[in-house]
């Protein structure tokens, strides 16, 4: 796959592995194979896994609020993982933080 | 050797295809490394010139044809980047630069474009009307060159 994405179920949970760059450009395509994979397989949680992602900008943001507001719909959850610092900072900035967390941090009880 | 001088632009012309949103990046930041900037004001350059022409090809050219123009001009140590379509335009451009305001926000927009171009560079201006396009231009100063 072009840009090195890639998604991974281990039970209902979806790992989506970022590419290097998060765009509009990118952000389409990772919509429309997230919505795939949710056609063939039962996902009750997304990881977004950034350890490829050295550049995200708002329309990053945008999916992943996106991505959010599906899985919320049905009760599922959303976290990110292996964030850059960079990558850190623009979440930050979106205020995002405030309903995705990130999957290494989070607490051992409520959360799968 | 050629002496540097004060000012020089570069400009580049584009169809509003999504994946020239990297390549405009790219350029903004080669042209940016002239002043030898640090890692973080080629990241701050390169994420405002991704929303600018994502601006433009999203809502300047609705996602349809368009030329997409960037004029790039390095003065001293400024760096400034204009971004140009011959798009839609904006009605009110108070608006739309208000943080979180988008107008689709059916396409999964964040509507934090404008909120990051003026986070990440230091002055932003936008000069639209409906029907006429719009060019935005941001300047950003970038910190003592060599010896860093």
């Amino acid at each position: 796959m072009e840009n090195g994405k890639s998604y991974k179920v281990r039970g209902t949970v979806l790992y989506a592995f970022m590419p290097r760059e998060v765009d509009h450009h990118s952000s389409l395509e990772l919509k429309t194979d997230i919505a795939k994979v949710r056609t063939e397989r039962p996902v009750t949680c997304l990881v977004f896994d950034f350890s490829k992602t050295d550049f995200m900008d708002s329309a990053g943001i945008g999916m992943l609020l996106g991505r959010y507001k599906e899985m919320a719909a049905m009760g599922g959850t959303v976290y990110v993982r292996n964030v850059s610092p960079r990558v850190k900072r623009i979440l930050e900035m979106s205020g995002i933080y405030r309903i995705i967390r990130d999957w290494d941090n989070r607490s051992e009880e409520g959360d799968r | 050797m050629e002496k540097m001088k004060k000012q020089e632009s570069v400009s580049l012309e584009f169809e509003s295809y999504s994946h020239n949103e990297q390549f405009a990046r790219v350029v903004a930041a080669v042209f940016a490394a002239r002043l030898d900037p640090t890692v973080e004001e080629v990241e701050d350059i390169k994420t405002a010139v991704s929303e600018a022409v994502t601006n433009a090809i999203i809502h300047g050219y609705e996602e349809g044809p368009g030329i997409v123009h960037m004029k790039l001009t390095i003065r001293e140590r400024e760096f400034e980047a204009e971004v140009r379509d011959e798009g839609v335009g904006i009605a009110d451009v108070k608006k739309a630069m208000e943080p979180l305001y988008t107008s689709k926000p059916s396409r999964e927009r964040s509507g934090m474009g404008f909120s990051f171009m003026e986070a990440f560079m230091d002055q932003v201006t936008v000069d639209s009307k409906p029907g006429r396009g719009t060019v935005v231009r941001m300047t950003k100063r970038l910190e003592a060159g060599k010896g860093r």
